[in-house]
């Protein structure tokens, strides 16, 4: 760029990273979904709330998930031809954490709120998985530009 | 409903969900890359990127930090108007030319708008963009003269 600034302040990630974090996720919430209502379903819901706030507070990078890419999958592919900010996907994990909290905190009134949670998270998740769409990062650009604006 | 309470049903309806998600977002892609001719007349200066501009034309890339795509976007076009004598590759950082960026109504990044060799905006894409892409808007440029 001509302000000099290939990589952002913090040190890039590899965009595969959150990528191969979403997959998991999605693959998790899936069942959830498919478990329905229950204490199996709530189980799982709850597991997908901490994958998501050990996400959201150490980013994606530092997740279960981005620990297992880069010590199991990150080694068998080559490297990657450019890094992205760790912070969009960051507060992508923020999202899924509180859409997955929702669900886990309106259960016990609504045990409907397991699945349906899990549904919205799943969709997020697929699209992040098979597209590379991550529709958290896009809600935080649109916040930044909102926020200059 | 009783499509819910089966695991089956409730299968099947997360597949279909997610059938339509993934119809929804490649619809919206569709656009990506494609070239649009610029609602009214735009002009951008060298004086205002503080860059010059290319003496047959102009890629000029609006990008921004956190913009997964602009790096790769920013390779094909600077390849393209390597290859191409008197073309531009510039690329500018949103956050830096706010008022630019509003003139021109960039919402998008990366945005990529074709300049003539006067800094006149002959056509516009937002999204991501492959190299075939560029080199088509970039004949086309050339050839409206």
């Amino acid at each position: 760029m001509a302000d000099a600034r290939q990589a952002p302040a913090t040190a890039g990630i590899d965009p595969r990273g959150p990528r191969f974090g979403a997959a998991v996720s999605a693959v998790l919430l899936a069942v959830t979904v498919v478990l329905g209502t229950g204490p199996a379903a709530t189980a799982l819901l709850a597991v997908a709330v901490v994958l998501f706030a050990i996400g959201a507070a150490r980013g994606p990078q530092h997740s279960v998930q981005g620990w297992v890419f880069r010590r199991w999958v990150r080694p068998r592919l080559a490297p990657p031809t450019s890094l992205e900010d760790p912070a969009p996907p960051r507060f992508a994990q923020t999202v899924g954490l509180v859409v997955t909290l929702m669900g886990l905190a309106l259960s016990p009134l609504v045990p409907g709120a397991v699945p349906v949670a899990a549904a919205v998270a799943l969709v997020a998740a697929f699209l992040n998985a098979a597209f590379g769409f991550c529709l958290g990062c896009e809600m935080y650009l649109l916040l930044q530009r909102l926020r200059r604006a | 409903m009783d499509l819910l309470s089966s695991s089956a049903g409730r299968l099947a309806t997360v597949a279909l969900l997610l059938a339509v998600a993934s119809l929804v977002l490649l619809l919206a892609r569709r656009r990506d890359g494609v070239l649009r001719a610029p609602g009214r007349r735009e002009r951008v200066t060298a004086a205002e990127l503080g860059r010059a501009l290319g003496a047959t034309a102009t890629l000029l890339q609006v990008s921004s930090p956190g913009c997964a795509t602009c790096p790769q976007v920013a390779r094909v076009l600077g390849a393209v108007a390597r290859e191409h004598r008197g073309v531009a590759h510039v690329e500018i950082d949103a956050t830096r030319y706010p008022d630019l960026v509003r003139r021109l109504g960039v919402l998008r990044t990366p945005s990529v708008l074709l300049l003539g060799p006067d800094g006149d905006v002959r056509a516009r894409t937002s999204g991501s963009m492959d190299r075939a892409a560029a080199t088509a808007a970039l004949d086309l440029a050339v050839a409206r003269g």
